[in-house]
Parts: structure tokens; sequence; C-alpha cells
């Protein structure tokens, strides 16, 4: 083996070894994640799904119960204000839900 | 095999020949990957930590909608869905947003009846509210309002201020869903939301089988015109469904990597210069098939999409789950005044990497595949002279 | 027996519109053993010829016998392999990679079988100490100079012990007494067996008495 191929291999040994770091510790904290119990007593009580991504827009805020068309009420075609608004949008499935009545 | 080792071992030495151009290339390819890997984990975490516990909803959610907008729900509708097939209980549930003034902000007033011992283990300090103008609330808001277990909450409310005494605070591991929480008695969250005895914002019903969701589906929405009911089925999906939809901030974030791994890409198209041309006319002179040439330019795309991607995506997730994102996680919040710091379990597991890793190094490779192999089908001597 | 024959060799370049001629009909044989010198001015089709009668061009028209292989129609990877097995070519421009060391350089050829044998590795540097290069083989290539590469270039080209050495302007880098040196040398690979054919518009190579035959080439034909 050459001394390229030998420093080949430890690059791409770090790089493994990086990836596989990551991976342990995505592991590790999934692990964790699931052990906390708090969490999953906290739904337990309050019975809605969403995360506190916004406290400046309401649909936001619980976009799985949010009525379809919620984002654009008050402006219907208006750009969202709020700029999570472009991450989470309404709910189409939920949506489509409410559509068919 | 002997005959692969030796291509390899070119291959590294021709990367290191080009040592400045073969680190821009993988740097740029690090940080490409980085600010899409970024922009990935973070959704796809959000995605699974809506999913991880859709389990504990209500198999159906009842709203009423009037002129398009959700409106309150008669209570003693939740009687007659109780004499439906397969309805296992039904609970009209009363919660909604409250404008929070002083800071600017919504917050999420939720009433229930739970108070049983066993569910204080939901808040990081004190209990469940049991009684009259108890409140639990959510770290962040505690925080912002200055108050702690034992303080009492002012509540601005027609002109008066209702005092709660806060009898407990959630946080820690659930910040991410309690930081904007005011958890109180229904009786205590109907007047705070000023919704009159008999409504209710929404019915939750449990069925005693999922399977017939959408039977019982049909069936209210026929006893309830205007009626609009989520299906936890359907709740499952809805953050897989809101991302797809927009995902505005994705392309967003997208635009530049995608303008960067171009420009990449026609660097690797384009790019195969005079020197590296003329190189493969002398490996094709000197008995090199185009096989061999080949081989030899795969391996260098290979070595350095591999590492340059595996970088990426451990500075992605460094970035993400390490240091909070920064930035991203800040234009997610978006306005918001109350804001849980990013803490999210990883999606990302070693199938995800990997495909991660494929949809990187795969294309990386064939670009840089294609200038090579024309100029190593052209005869020797022109490719070395230059001619096209 | 012939090391090489070419019959009715025609090779065309299109060069924008206008369509080349480089080489218009060659009839060629080469004998095993010979060292043959192939005289014309620039431009003549020397270059082009050299390499279809080394598997490198495939010709417009016409046929091309290696040892008694005919490469006219062979795939690319059947011709690189009889090139690596049985010709060595140096070429007018040195093409050395100027960033890689001399000995890395030498055992380039080697690589798409495996990479260097120790025996192979000992060869190249007996290679280079007999073309005077022993003290450089760790130095860049691009730091060589003129003389030096061209010699490299001929270890090189040796260095998977062809039968059939082809050079393109062997002296157009060297002075008198340097391109005297080169004639000993490849002579001394003539008298070992090797069929060697010199492209050059050097009078002094072609008027060599050493030289076994020399050939003149005019506007892609040869003269008689």
């Amino acid at each position: 083996m050459t001394g390229r191929l030998r420093a080949l291999a430890i690059v791409l040994g770090l790089a493994a070894l990086l990836i596989a770091t990551v991976l342990a510790d995505a592991a590790r904290r999934r692990a964790a994640r699931d052990a906390e119990a708090s969490h999953r007593l906290l739904v337990r009580v309050i019975r809605l799904p969403d995360l506190a991504l916004s406290s400046s827009s309401r649909w936001l805020r619980h976009p799985s119960q949010a009525e379809p068309g919620a984002a654009l009420a008050d402006l219907p075609a208006g750009l969202d204000v709020d700029p999570a608004g472009a991450l989470i949008g309404p709910p189409r499935a939920v949506l489509e839900a409410g559509r068919s009545r | 095999m002997r005959r692969q080792l030796a291509l390899l071992d070119y291959a590294v030495g021709a990367l290191g020949r080009r040592a400045g151009k073969s680190a821009a290339l993988g740097a740029g390819l690090a940080f490409v990957v980085a600010l899409f890997g970024a922009a990935l984990l973070l959704t796809d975490a959000i995605r699974a930590e809506h999913e991880r516990l859709v389990e504990e909803m209500p198999d159906l959610t009842v709203q009423r909608l009037v002129a398009g907008r959700p409106a309150l729900i008669a209570e003693s509708f939740a009687d007659e869905l109780r004499g439906l097939p397969a309805v296992r209980a039904v609970e009209p549930r009363v919660w909604g947003y409250y404008f929070f003034a002083a800071l600017e902000a919504n917050v999420t007033i939720v009433g229930t009846e739970r108070a049983d011992p066993a569910l204080d283990a939901a808040l990081a300090h004190g209990r469940l509210p049991r009684e009259g103008a108890e409140v639990a609330i959510g770290e962040d808001l505690a925080d912002h309002l200055g108050l702690r277990v034992g303080d009492a909450m002012g509540i601005p409310l027609d002109g008066d201020i209702v005092f709660s005494p806060v009898v407990g605070t959630f946080g820690g591991g659930s910040a991410i869903r309690s930081a904007d929480l005011v958890v109180a008695r229904p009786a205590h969250a109907r007047r705070l939301l000023d919704v009159e005895e008999g409504w209710a914002t929404d019915l939750a019903v449990d069925l005693t089988t999922e399977d017939e969701a959408r039977v019982i589906t049909r069936r209210i929405t026929e006893r309830l015109p205007g009626a609009r009911v989520l299906e936890r089925r359907l709740l499952r999906r809805t953050y897989e469904l809101t991302f797809d939809a927009r995902g505005g901030l994705l392309a967003f974030l997208l635009v530049p990597a995608l303008a960067a791994f171009l420009l990449l890409a026609w660097e690797r198209l384009s790019g195969l210069g005079d020197a590296e041309r003329r190189e493969i006319g002398i490996l094709k002179a000197i008995g090199w098939a185009t096989a061999d040439v080949l081989a030899a330019r795969v391996y260098e795309s290979l070595v350095l999409s591999l590492t340059g991607a595996a970088v990426g995506i451990a500075l992605a997730y460094a970035y993400v789950f390490w240091l909070g994102a920064p930035g991203l996680w800040g234009a997610l919040l978006g306005w918001s005044n109350l804001r849980p710091a990013l803490d999210l379990a990883p999606a990302l597991d070693p199938l995800q990497a990997l495909s991660l890793l494929g949809a990187v190094v795969v294309p990386f490779v064939a670009v840089g595949v294609v200038p090579a192999w024309r100029a190593a089908t052209l005869d020797p001597d022109r490719a070395m002279r230059g001619a096209e | 027996m012939s090391a090489i024959v070419a019959a009715g060799l025609v090779k065309r370049y299109a060069d924008g519109a206008r369509r080349v001629e480089a080489v218009a009909g060659v009839d060629l044989e080469i004998a095993a053993g010979t060292l043959v010198v192939l005289e014309g001015p620039s431009g003549s089709g020397k270059t082009t010829l050299l390499g279809l009668l080394g598997a490198m061009i495939a010709p417009t028209a016409g046929s091309v016998a290696i040892l008694g292989e005919d490469v006219t129609h062979l795939r690319d990877h059947h011709r690189a392999a009889l090139r690596r097995a049985h010709v060595g070519f140096v070429f007018q421009d040195l093409s050395l990679i100027g960033a890689m060391r001399v000995l890395e350089n030498v055992l380039l050829p080697l690589v798409p079988r495996g990479g260097a044998r120790p025996d192979e590795r000992a060869r190249a540097i007996a290679l280079l100490e007999r073309f005077g290069l022993g003290g450089e083989r760790d130095a860049r290539a691009s730091r060589l100079s003129g003389g030096q590469r061209q010699r490299a270039a001929i270890a090189r080209a040796l260095v998977t012990a062809p039968e059939i050495l082809l050079l393109d302007e062997p002296t157009a880098h060297l002075d008198g007494a340097n391109a005297g040196g080169l004639v000993d040398a490849l002579c001394a690979l003539r008298d070992e067996g090797t069929t060697i054919v010199a492209a050059t518009h050097d009078a002094r190579l072609a008027r060599d008495a050493r030289v076994d035959r020399a050939l003149t080439m005019r506007d892609g034909a040869l003269v008689p």
C-alpha cells in the first residue's frame, strides 16, 4: 500500500467516523427524547399536537387545527406577513377533509 | 483489485497535484450540502417530532365552521355523538388563543379537567391546576412575565385584570410544545376566552377502533352540517403535507445552494482545462484504455464528493442540533416573541444519511465523468493537442 | 518478419469546414529490429503517420498490422491493450506530467496493469540510470531540462519493454552533443532487438550512418 492510499484510507475513515458520530448522536438524542416522559404527558393533558413555533400568527400555532384557508382569511392571495408562514403552509390534508363537506 | 487500487492511487495523486482546486471543490460541495442538509434535517426533525406523539391525539376532532371560520360548537352535540356506535368517549374542549398585549404575543389557553397527580410529571415544576383560577404555564412564557410557581399571573380582561395563581410550569423536554401554554380548569379557560357555558371550541372524540373513523366522520357530518372533522389519520400526515405545500423557506435556502451546486457542476463539466485534457491524452497515448481513464476520474470524483458530502452532513448536523440552527431557527419562528429553543430529536438515520450521500455523490461523479469521457474517446494525439 | 505493415493508409481531419488530408495513402513495411527515420518538413504528416503506425489513431482508410495483428478495426480498449503491451511512444511535446515526479511519470504506463511490481520498478530505475537521470528520479518532471525530459520520456516508453518504439522529433530539444548521445542510445536499443521509428525534420538524424532506413515524407505521402 502506498503512502497516498494510506492517506486516502485515513481521510475516508475520518469521513466515515464523522458520519458515524453524527448518526450515533442522532440515535442517542432520539432515545433520550423517547425516554422523556414529560413531553408525552403534556400532550396527554392538552391533546393538541402542534409545536409552539409561532406566537405571532394564530394559524401557525396549530396548523393541524386551523380552518381551511386560515392563512389567507383576512387577505386572500396576500403574502404571508410572518416569515414562518413560508415554511408552514395551511394543512392540505386537513384542508381536503374540510372541502369535501 | 490490484488494478483498481493502482488507479485509485493515481486518482488520489491527481487530486493532490491539483490540491488547491480539489480543496476548493470539496469545500464548496461541503458548504452546499451543509446548507441544503440543515434545512432538510430541521424540517425532518419537526415532522418527526409532530408524528411522534400523534397517537396521543383524539381519533376525531369535530369543529364547526360558520361562514368559513371556526365557530363554537354546542356541547349538547357531544351527547348526540355519544349515541353513535364505536364512539368510546366525547370530550368538549375549551381552548383558544389569547393575545397578550404586553408581550405582543398569542398564548394558547387550554382548559382541561385532567388533574390526575400521575400527569403532574408533565410539568417541570409544580402541578396541574386543580381548582378555581389556578394555571400552569409554559416556562418561556413564565420567563417573559417574570413569574415563578407561587406567583400570580395578571391577565387583562375586559378592562380588568384577572389574577391567576401559577401552580406549575411546563418546560424542559416539552418546551417546544409548551412555550406559550396556559393550562387552566375549563371554567377558568371559558372566562379567559369568553366561551359561554354550553359551548366548546371543539369536540374530542375517541373511538373503540380507529378503523371506524371514516364511517363515523360521515355520520357526524350528516348530523351536523358545517362540521369539520379532523381524523387522526390525517393529522399524522399533516406536517408531511404542510411542508410540501409551501416550503418557501426551503426553496429560499435552496436557491443559493442550487446555484452553488450548478456552479460546481458547471466547473466540472466545462472545467476540463487544457492541462487535464492533455493529461488524458498522455495517458491514452501510453496505453491507458478509455475505461482506465474514466475509472481514475470516477475515483477522483468519488473521493472528493464522499469526503465533501460527509463533512457537509456533519456540518449541517452540528449547525442544527449542536448550535441550535442560529438564523434558520429564527426565520422559522418568524416574528414570534416567545421563542422556544430548538430542542428536537434528529430524524437522521443511517438510511437517510446514505440517501443524502448518494444524492450528492452520484450526480457529482456523473458530471465529472462526462467531459473526461469526451476527452478520453478522442484520438489521444488530438486530446493532447487540445483539438476538439 | 515485419514489425509494422501499413497499406493504403489515409487519415483526414476536419479543420473547421476544410478537410485536411494529413496522411494520403501510405504503404509501408518496417522490418523488426531496424532503426527507421521518417524525415520531412513540419506539417508533412509525420506525426499522424507515427500515430497510425502505433495504433494510437484510427485510420480513415487503409490498414495497419502490428507484429502480425491487424489493428485497423480493433476497438478502443483492445488498441490500448496492444499499445500497452507492444508499443512505446515518445512525443514531440515531451508529454510528461509536469507536476508528477520523474519516476512516477516513468511508471505511469504500468498503472492500468495494477501498478509497478518490484521488478518493474527496478527496471524503471535502471532505465533512468541508463539515460543519466538516476539523480533526478524524485524531481518534479517540470524541473527537468529539455534534454532530460526527452530522455525521461524515452525511459517511460521503454518501461513496459515494448518491441516497438516510436519517437516524434526526438532531437528537437537537444543540442548537437546530446543529439549524438541520443542516436547512440537508440542504436543500442535497436541492437537489443527493438524496432524503432523516429520522425524528424532534423537532417543530422536522417543522415546518420547507423540508421537502417531513411524515409522522406511530403504532403502526407512518402517520397520514393
